[in-house]
This record gives structure tokens, sequence and C-alpha cells, in this order.
């Protein structure tokens, strides 16, 4: 008896056994997406897992904005993926295992197509041997497309997304419609977080959360030194700002061990 | 190693296709794009070991190499895997081997000089033609 495999093109995928038996050895992944360009997600990302390791987390950072992947530069990462009998094991930086396209293109420009991004997020998903977790974030680029479409397949059972806004009608519009697409998955929301915030009560970020039932977790001051010195802080003057230091209390909203 | 790892998927989601069938595995092919760059003795020998200690063992294997093509975006100009990876350097290789969609980074049309590549075939691995066994 023949049988073709079920999916669209008549083959199965390798990959998708791989990607299930990874992530049954994390216990938490949080997709930290946002929808809008510029709102700091890639920054609270990184953040956030220093934040989590620091306090003894077992942390990794998967950064899947394919297109402009920062989180190299934002930790400092200097190391190689090593290959190993059960995949391409991350380099560590202060704790946190990272895995990032630019480890491969290395500062080359990524033209990359829509089906190139769903290929390359199965393959980091798949590929990526970061052994047992307590928690793994993904940095998401802006946009709700195949980056986000992709990772939220996967990561259904332990995967939850913290939405990022600032406080703008744009950031907040594009937020709104990004939990539309995340309820319309199934992909559980832990809430949404304000960053550059300047009041945390007249905020329209606040407004959205209530509007679609969704935790608001509160609001990051905006932080003078990060908009001078962003990308160029050492790991340990990003976790003396300010910034980071309300990040840790939306985290500790969010449930978060830190 | 990395061959070992797609050994691995690729062994797992044949043994998943069988058991949600309820039937054994006679035969099945594995597809091995050109721009993975696999060595296919490993795969080949990595598969063998793992058929062997799996609940499909007793399953036949093809492998088939499948021949890279990638068009321009810009001009409509069709590449080779020869073509797009005679300049790279082994390193570079080994980085278009994990990601092969990686191609579009580390070479460009050698008619424009675009770097707008998208590949049309013999990306990465698939498993195709899985015959079950009778009764």
């Amino acid at each position: 008896m023949s049988c073709s495999p079920r999916d669209s093109e008549g083959q199965l995928d390798y990959r998708d056994p791989l990607i299930e038996e990874n992530l049954k050895k994390i216990s938490q992944v949080i997709l930290i997406t946002g929808g809008k360009g510029g709102v700091g997600k890639s920054l609270i990302a990184s953040t956030a897992a220093l934040l989590l390791s620091r306090s003894s987390n077992r942390t990794g950072l998967l950064d899947l904005d394919l297109h402009g992947p920062s989180s190299c530069l934002l930790l400092g990462v200097e190391g190689r993926p090593v290959e190993s009998g059960e995949g391409l094991v991350p380099p560590v930086v202060e704790g946190v295992k990272v895995m990032s396209i630019d480890l491969f293109s290395r500062g080359r420009p990524l033209p990359l197509t829509g089906r190139a991004k769903e290929e390359i997020v199965k393959e980091m998903l798949a590929l990526t041997s970061y052994g047992r977790l307590d928690y793994l974030l993904v940095d998401l680029p802006p946009g709700t497309g195949d980056e986000l479409l992709t990772a939220a397949k996967y990561v259904k059972s332990n995967g939850r997304a913290l939405v990022v806004t600032t406080p703008t009608h744009l950031a907040v519009n594009v937020a709104g419609r990004l939990i539309d697409i995340l309820n319309s998955v199934s992909l559980k929301i832990i809430g949404l977080v304000e960053n550059m915030s300047i009041s945390d009560l007249q905020s329209p970020s606040r407004e959205l959360a209530r509007a679609k039932g969704v935790a608001f977790l509160g609001g990051i001051p905006l932080d003078p030194l990060l908009n001078s010195r962003g990308g160029s802080l050492e790991r340990c003057e990003l976790l003396s700002t300010r910034f980071a230091e309300a990040l840790k209390q939306v985290l500790r909203n969010a449930g978060l061990r830190v | 190693m990395h061959e070992y790892v797609i050994a691995r998927g690729v062994v797992e989601s044949v043994r998943n296709f069988s058991l949600n069938f309820g039937c054994g595995v006679k035969r099945f092919k594995v597809l091995v794009g050109e721009l993975s760059m696999l060595d296919i003795g490993v795969l080949r020998e990595a598969l063998e070991g793992l058929i062997a200690a799996s609940e499909v063992r007793g399953a036949d294997f093809s492998i088939e190499i499948e021949p890279a093509r990638i068009s321009c975006g810009s001009c409509g100009n069709i590449i080779s895997f020869g073509e797009a990876v005679s300049h790279l350097s082994e390193e570079e290789r080994e980085m278009i081997h994990f990601l092969p969609d990686l191609i579009a980074s580390y070479a460009a049309c050698r008619r424009c000089g675009s770097l707008d590549l998208r590949i049309i075939s013999g990306r990465g691995v698939s498993v195709r033609d899985v015959v079950f066994t009778e009764g």
C-alpha cells in the first residue's frame, strides 16, 4: 500500500519531530511581539533574558528578527554555535543561550522572502539544542507575518505572547490587530506592556488591554540613557538602568520568576 | 553531526507517520537538496543505524539528490548550485549547509548583481513516497 504524506506538498517534514522534542525540554516559551517596529521588543527580550538568567533561571533567547537581528549586538555575543549529536549548541552570555541568524549571516544583508523565512524559523527551532530551559524568550520582528505565525504554530502547548506597545495610537492600533491574530491561532497572551511610557494612568495601551481582555502588566518609563546609548551599553550598565528596573517589575507582574 | 540530527528527524517523522496509520513501513525516499551540502555517506549510515533501532526497522530507503535552482528576483536569471557557491569559502559554505536560504546573504546574481535570490528547488531535506507493508 502506498500512501502520500498529508502536507501541502505531499512530503513529511523531518523538522517537526525535532522541534517537538526540543520544545518539550522547555518549561515556558515567551514570544516577545508587538506588531509595530521601534517599540523596543528586542531590548525588552534581551534585557528580560539577562534578568531571568541572573535570577537562576535556565534561560535561552531565540532571535527571530530575521531581517534585523540585534540580540548579538545588544548582548555582546561573540561565540558561535557548536555542532553536537543533539543539534547546534548556542553560545552562552551571562548564562543566556543565544541563537540568532546573525551567528550564520555574520552581518551580511538578509534579503529573505516569505518562504525562506518560514524555512529558517523551522530550521532554527529544529536544529538548536538548548537542552532543558525554564524560559525561552523569542524576539520577533515587527509585523504579523511568517516569523510570528510559524513560531506560534509550534509553541501552543508551552508558549505565551508578551505584547509590547508604546503610548502612541499607531503602536496601539497595530497591537490591537496583533492580539486578534494571537487569539485566532489560540496562542495565550501573558499580557501587554507599554514601553516608553509617559503616564501609567492615561495610557492608550491600558485602554487597549481592557478592551481586548488582556492583562496590563505596566509601563516602562522612557529612559534617556537608552535613547542616547541604546545599542552600545555594556550588559552590567544595561541591567542598572531604570528601564531594566521597570522591566523587572513587569516580568514579576507577568508571574515570571525574577 | 548535522547529518545525524537530520537523520533522527527523518526516522522519527516516518515512525510517527507509520504509527498514525497503524501499519509498518516498507520503504521511503529521502530527497536531499543540493544546497544543504550534506555528506550522503554519513547521512545514509546514520539512517541505517537509526532505522535498525526503531519501530520502522526493516524499512528500506533511497536517497535522491535534488539539484539546486535559484532564480534572481530582479532579472529572472536562473543560477545553478555550482554558480552560486563556486566563489564561497569552506566556512561560508558551512553556513549555507545549516541554513540553505542564506544563499541570498552569501551569493549574488551573476548577471545583474542583485541579492534578491530565491530558491526554486534543492533547498533542504524532505521525506517522500512512503510505502506501507501489506496486511
